[in-house]
């Protein structure tokens, strides 16, 4: 497998700074519930306290982050394996766009189509095969034996 | 009702045949998970659990606790045949496991795991049955403050227990609390967090949240890493009994399995990895082969496959007899139940005795069928292992879309997934812990009923949370273990490995 190597201090640094950016929208919405009192309280007192947690648990990210040393890296895919997960992301994210349009079956055929052919070496007849195969049983079984209402989409199926 | 009478109760309705169905499509979509590189019991839990939505809350616990065995078990097969673990509960066994492969005793072994896997689940499900009525019991006595105590202070020991360091266990329990929130609130029916979003005024549902975080962050891992998986060598059937030698090492490591895998079972963290960790370390430490484990001993697989199954059954007790999940797998169930209208806790074996009777006598249905799915079978699950990931992973992502809309048939559940697939993989990347966000979810409500309703009771006396004696002991337990794992971080900064020698 092809790695590129990024610092795991920098991954801590931005995964604690952005917990702390959303502890501090999320105890600025918590604040406006009703607080009751501590005899009855409202709906904000368990967010906040859930706020303030998020807000130190960002900042001990933070701290390991600073602490942690340059040399300590983490490995994502590189060249051809990063290709395969961002087209897999990018094929998800088309195909849930495309789900309610196009309906279960033709947005499931085309998304099976398109990432077997990137997942493999098989040719396009071949791929198609297992796509038209694999998204009609999956249609059989769920769709029209155990009355999963997917959407129909245009082709109305 | 006895243990006894209630366990002939429990086997007169798993033996229905839609019981009896759940739990071996149960132990065999779990064994098919299990073998499955990259596949964790808990991702496939959640793949599971938008399908047992629609079966009596019986059945579809039954094939989630078969499930749960199945991926334990599935989960040693790749381990031991291509030295590469189906989950974590299975990377001790690599170690002796494929060492006894490459000797020619990969049947012989399977065999020995399979009966050491029937045998440690079995003794749990005893401990189970023996266990949950007593804790029960001492639970009704409970008040918030208590269950307070029980469910934060176990919120934060999973937290701390799940490895790593604190942030790893932190960010994502916050996180999990945070996620907990959203929709409607249940004393005042106030909406919170839902930004106008209609979809979200019931919260998040719990199934998108583990499919999401644990089943497309894993089809992420596997794809990244397609190109370096192995094959798996062949097994015959007529390979796969040991020698008499074999036979009798193992008893012992199994015995020792289960207990250590019971206990394990008991407490907040990652009990079926910890419990292979800890019954392997025991088998180097006593065994009387000591000096052959790492080199390819009966004793270095027997001894963690028993231990993980064990685990497995006893993390029930925590569930059925408080209601409180320690795992996330613990916690898909809750989830599952509470779909149903059904609270686990003290109040289970009297208000449903049918549930609770029904999914202790199918642990030991699940068992048998463990052994008769993998014994005769372990040619198909060899086979399985020959699919080719360009057609599987499609395939799971699909039912991981389906099942996701199933649950209230929308869209924005589905869009969901992904979101959460990428933070499962980013927190994944970096070694946080994933348990305790998905724990953080279910317990978050129950945290927030148990700490309102202490403060109502107490009249805004917040030393109703430490003032009882049992409140005092969990939180005392809490301390201690949180206090032990920062002094030993603190520890190794101030004497670092080495420095003290010589």
């Amino acid at each position: 497998m092809s790695v590129t190597r990024l610092q795991k201090r920098k991954g801590y640094l931005a995964l604690g700074a952005g917990g702390l950016v959303l502890s501090a929208g999320y105890l600025g919405m918590s604040v406006q519930l009703p607080f009751g009192d501590l005899a009855r309280p409202g709906a904000s007192l368990f967010p906040i306290a859930v706020g303030i947690i998020l807000a130190f648990a960002s900042l001990s990210t933070l701290w390991e982050g600073w602490r942690t040393p340059v040399a300590e890296q983490v490995e994502f895919p590189a060249g051809a394996d990063a290709l395969r997960l961002l087209v897999l992301v990018g094929a998800l994210f088309v195909y849930i766009l495309a789900l309610p349009w196009l309906g279960q079956l033709v947005a499931s055929t085309l998304f099976l189509t398109m990432l077997m052919r990137v997942l493999s070496d098989a040719g396009w007849p071949r791929v198609i095969a297992y796509a038209l195969a694999v998204s009609c049983i999956l249609y059989v079984v769920f769709v029209r034996l155990l009355n999963v209402p997917m959407p129909r989409g245009i082709v109305d199926f | 009702m006895d243990p006894i009478e209630g366990l002939l109760y429990g086997l007169s309705l798993a033996f229905t045949y839609q019981n009896l169905l759940a739990a071996f499509a149960g132990a065999f979509a779990g064994t098919a998970i299990g073998v499955l590189p990259g596949f964790g019991p808990t991702a496939g839990l959640a793949l599971l659990l938008p399908f047992t939505f629609a079966m009596g809350p019986s059945t579809g616990l039954i094939m989630m606790a078969s499930m749960l065995y199945g991926a334990m078990y599935g989960g040693s097969t790749t381990a031991i045949l291509m030295n590469m673990p189906g989950e974590a509960a299975s990377v001790m066994t690599c170690i002796d496991g494929y060492k006894l492969t490459k000797k020619g005793r990969a049947g012989a072994v399977l065999f020995i795991v399979a009966a050491g896997s029937f045998i440690g689940g079995t003794i749990s499900v005893v401990g189970v049955m023996l266990f949950v009525p007593t804790l029960a019991e001492l639970a009704i006595i409970f008040g918030p403050g208590e269950f307070f105590a029980l469910t934060a202070g176990g919120l934060l020991l999973l937290s701390r227990i799940s490895a790593g360091t604190l942030a790893a266990g932190l960010l994502p329990m916050a996180i999990g609390l945070l996620l907990s929130t959203v929709g409607q609130e249940a004393v005042s029916g106030q909406y919170r967090f839902t930004f106008g979003v209609n979809d979200l005024s019931q919260g998040l549902e719990l199934a998108v949240l583990a499919v999401g975080i644990y089943g497309i962050a894993e089809v992420m891992f596997v794809v990244e890493s397609l190109a370096s998986q192995g094959k798996p060598m062949r097994v015959r059937v007529r390979e796969m009994l040991p020698t008499r030698e074999e036979i009798r090492r193992s008893w012992a490591p199994i015995g020792r399995g289960t207990i250590v895998g019971f206990l394990f079972g008991l407490i907040p963290g990652p009990a079926t990895t910890l419990s292979t960790f800890t019954a392997y370390r025991l088998e180097k430490a006593v065994s009387k082969y000591k000096d052959e484990i790492g080199e390819g001993a009966i004793e270095g697989v027997a001894a963690p496959e028993t231990a993980n199954n064990a685990a497995a059954t006893s993390l029930m007790v925590p569930l059925l007899g408080l209601g409180i999940p320690f795992s996330s797998a613990t916690a898909l169930m809750l989830g599952a139940m509470m779909v149903h209208n059904v609270q686990p806790g003290p109040l289970l074996m009297t208000i449903h005795p049918e549930i609770f009777w029904a999914v202790i006598a199918s642990m030991f249905v699940g068992n048998i069928m463990l052994v008769v799915i993998n014994v005769p079978m372990i040619g198909l699950w060899v086979n399985m292992l020959r699919i080719p990931a360009y057609i599987l992973l499609p395939t799971i992502l699909m039912m991981a879309v389906i099942g996701s809309y199933s649950l209230r048939n929308s869209m924005f559940d589905v869009s969901l997934l992904l979101v959460l697939g990428i933070l499962g993989y980013v927190l994944r990347k970096l070694d946080f812990q994933l348990a305790p966000l998905v724990v953080g979810v279910v317990l978050g409500p129950m945290i927030e009923k148990h700490f309102r309703e202490g403060l109502y009771m107490s009249q805004g006396d917040l030393s109703v949370f430490w003032g009882s004696p049992i409140a005092v002991g969990i939180w005392s337990v809490v301390f201690i273990v949180v206090a032990l794992g920062l002094m030993s971080r603190l520890w190794k900064r101030i004497f670092p490995a080495g420095e003290g020698e010589g």
